[in-house]
């Protein structure tokens, strides 16, 4: 009797005890899984990133590059902001070897096992996105990453999900922007037969055409090996500049037949030229004398670099030295930095919430962001409109820490 | 002219890819689907030694031989020999493409890298034409190469014995010629060249784990136009194939250029199946 009385007193002392634990649980307004409630707490789950991209196999270098951004990102966060909301960030890496096949299943089977995450990076490259977005869709996740195809810009379709690269046309209209500033009223274009080159071929034709533009054009095969050829083709239509789209060998092969073709001509490299080792490391070798390349500002040194951008470069370093240009890893690194102004914007990490947020972005005054200065999302359209400032031609040079020199 | 100098440059390396099919397949009578990996390592091999350990090209063309020979017949040990049928060779030859690719893009990674030219960067006029020194020494090679290639295997014993392998394999055990030497011996001889044209090779092609794309398929059409084991017509098949490319991207694009190579390969084997200087053998009907 005198037991039970005493567990009885004990009953409401418990009730209150549980109420306390209720009322303190809705004032932190966290969630374990998917974030779908507003507020912080420090104590609260993690913010999971989960990214499925190749980080080995074809597509290694990419995959590894996209990690290291996200991861970059979220290191930021935890050190300068204590996560998302207190959330302190954590990033997931599934490594789909490349194939889209295991980037469906590795990510099916992660959604099933785990609990959910709150953000999905889509991969890296195309492939990847067709094949993750639908899912994260499914699973009302919010995806955001570099994947393009403008098959995954429908918000009707996929209203969670976000493309970070701008249109493909807008650094073409950029660049006719240049040629206009200096005068060039006939341009010549090689760029490579597969679906990129093609893709940049088609913008910058129209983007002349636009800019009122003579653009004489060739192409090339990626197998092949020596140039001269297409080069005599473009330098028959006497071009006041030349302009060179390729990856790997081929921007190479073209700078060498030009010099022994003895052409001199005013050449630029587009973005993906910009991106090919042999070019910046041969940047002080005869054939390159000259080249100019068309590069995102963050790829160009300033010499007064935003602290937003010199966290990046820090959180970057971490990984070893940056041998890369800065928008190979940058663009997944501002991925995660809109996600946190998002949930700071909307004072949740809840899926819709998020979304929201960043279709009605606004521009903080120091934006932690590095690549586009302005990255700006409407309902209609989830693919960033970016102003064409983002994009400068400058001489090629050895990188530092990801940077051209800009001289 | 310079269109002329960057086809027969271009035909040059189609050549040499060919010469070290043909040196195989007289020998033993397979046809080396490995042999571009081969060179590929070639060029890898002479960035390794002459950029990442700043070797002189001496060492580095005597390392880049034996490495690359060594190679050849370790591929003819596990992925030939111990396989009968073509058909199974085909598989372990693609396997050894796939694991010396893989190895490269382990040790090197997959970025293309600059093999510096041991000859001077300066374009030359040669009759007419702008050209790299680097290219006249790879038509040179192709032309030196062949000739001498030819002329080991039709006027000296072991060149006669090769032959014979390839005509027929049995009778030519029969008459005291070891073929599994043979073989070995055509290997190791296709594998020491393809690691001497590294360095040659590499300064126009970047070193690419994507340069067997670029060396494989044309070679094999120039040796199906030029006739198995017909080591001149190949090589002459070889450097019309790199006019034709050069011809067709200037005055056509280089969208059809492969096309017209095909179209001409179809021609040729139409009107000559066995290429245009391929034995052709009586058979009973």
């Amino acid at each position: 009797m005198g037991q039970w009385r005493v567990r009885a007193r004990r009953v409401p002392a418990l009730l209150f005890a549980l109420a306390a634990l209720a009322v303190g649980a809705a004032a932190c307004g966290s969630s374990s899984s998917n974030g779908n409630t507003t507020g912080s707490d420090a104590s609260a789950s993690p913010f999971t990133v989960v990214i499925d991209t190749g980080t080995t196999g074809p597509y290694a270098a990419n995959g590894t590059d996209a990690a290291q951004g996200v991861q970059a990102a979220a290191n930021v966060l935890n050190q300068t902001q204590g996560g998302i909301l207190g959330h302190k960030v954590k990033v997931d890496v599934l490594d789909n070897q490349g194939n889209p096949s295991t980037a469906a299943m590795l990510l099916e089977q992660r959604l099933a096992s785990g609990p959910k995450p709150d953000v999905i990076v889509p991969g890296s490259i195309s492939t990847e996105g067709v094949v993750e977005v639908p899912i994260a869709a499914a699973a009302k996740i919010l995806s955001i990453g570099t994947p393009n195809a403008s098959s995954l810009d429908d918000p009707a379709k996929y209203p969670y999900n976000f493309l970070m690269a701008p249109d493909a046309s807008l650094p073409q209209e950029s660049l006719m922007a240049y040629f206009k500033a200096h005068h060039y009223t006939k341009a010549a274009m090689i760029y490579s037969t597969d679906a990129y080159g093609a893709s940049v071929g088609a913008s910058a034709i129209t983007a002349a055409k636009q800019s009122g533009i003579t653009l004489a054009t060739a192409t090339y095969e990626d197998t092949d090996l020596n140039m001269t050829a297409e080069l005599q083709k473009l330098q028959a239509t006497h071009p006041q500049v030349l302009y060179v789209q390729g990856f790997g060998p081929p921007p190479g092969i073209i700078l060498q037949d030009l010099y022994a073709l003895g052409w001199k001509v005013p050449t630029i490299g587009d973005l993906t030229t910009a991106s090919t080792p042999v070019i910046w490391q041969d940047a002080s070798k005869p054939q390159e004398k000259g080249l100019l390349i068309q590069e995102l500002q963050v790829a160009v040194r300033s010499g007064s670099e935003p602290v937003a951008l010199q966290n990046y470069i820090k959180a970057m370093e971490k990984f070893g030295p940056i041998t890369s240009p800065l928008p190979t890893t940058s663009y997944e690194y501002d991925a995660l930095m809109l996600v946190a102004q998002a949930a700071k914007q909307a004072n949740s990490i809840a899926t819709p919430a998020l979304a929201s947020a960043l279709e009605h972005l606004k521009q903080p005054a120091s934006p932690p962001w590095v690549t586009l200065s302005r990255y700006v999302f409407t309902p209609a359209n989830h693919a960033p409109a970016a102003a064409l400032s983002n994009w400068v031609v400058v001489p090629v040079s050895p990188l530092t820490n990801g940077q051209y020199d800009g001289e | 002219m310079t269109t002329v100098w960057a086809g027969l440059s271009v035909g040059g390396v189609y050549a040499l890819v060919a010469l070290g099919y043909n040196i195989v397949y007289i020998g033993s009578g397979t046809l080396n689907f490995a042999h571009a990996n081969l060179m590929m390592l070639g060029v890898f091999l002479a960035y390794w030694g002459l950029v990442q350990l700043s070797w002189k090209i001496v060492p580095v063309l005597v390392v880049a031989v034996a490495i690359v020979a060594l190679a050849s017949m370790t591929e003819e040990r596990f992925a030939i020999r111990p396989v009968r049928h073509i058909q199974g060779q085909l598989v372990t030859m693609v396997g050894t493409a796939t694991l010396i690719t893989g190895i490269i893009e382990i040790v090197w990674g997959q970025q293309a890298l600059t093999v510096p030219s041991f000859f001077s960067d300066t374009p030359h006029h040669v009759l007419g034409g702008a050209v790299l020194p680097g290219d006249l020494v790879v038509i040179a090679l192709a032309v030196v190469l062949t000739a001498a290639i030819a002329l080991v295997s039709r006027f000296s014993m072991v060149g006669l014995a090769a032959l014979s392998v390839s005509e027929d394999r049995d009778a030519a055990q029969l008459r005291g010629i070891s073929t599994r030497r043979m073989q070995v011996g055509v290997f190791a001889l296709a594998g020491a060249i393809a690691g001497l044209l590294g360095p040659f090779l590499g300064p126009l092609t970047f070193a690419s784990y994507t340069l067997p794309a670029s060396l494989a398929v044309i070679g094999f059409v120039a040796l199906a136009i030029g006739g198995y084991g017909s080591i001149v017509a190949t090589t002459a098949a070889a450097f019309a194939i790199g006019l034709i490319q050069q011809y067709t991207s200037r005055y056509i694009g280089a969208d059809y250029e492969n096309l017209m190579v095909f179209a001409i390969l179809i021609i040729v084997l139409m009107a000559l199946p066995n290429g245009l200087a391929g034995a052709r053998r009586e058979r009973v009907v």
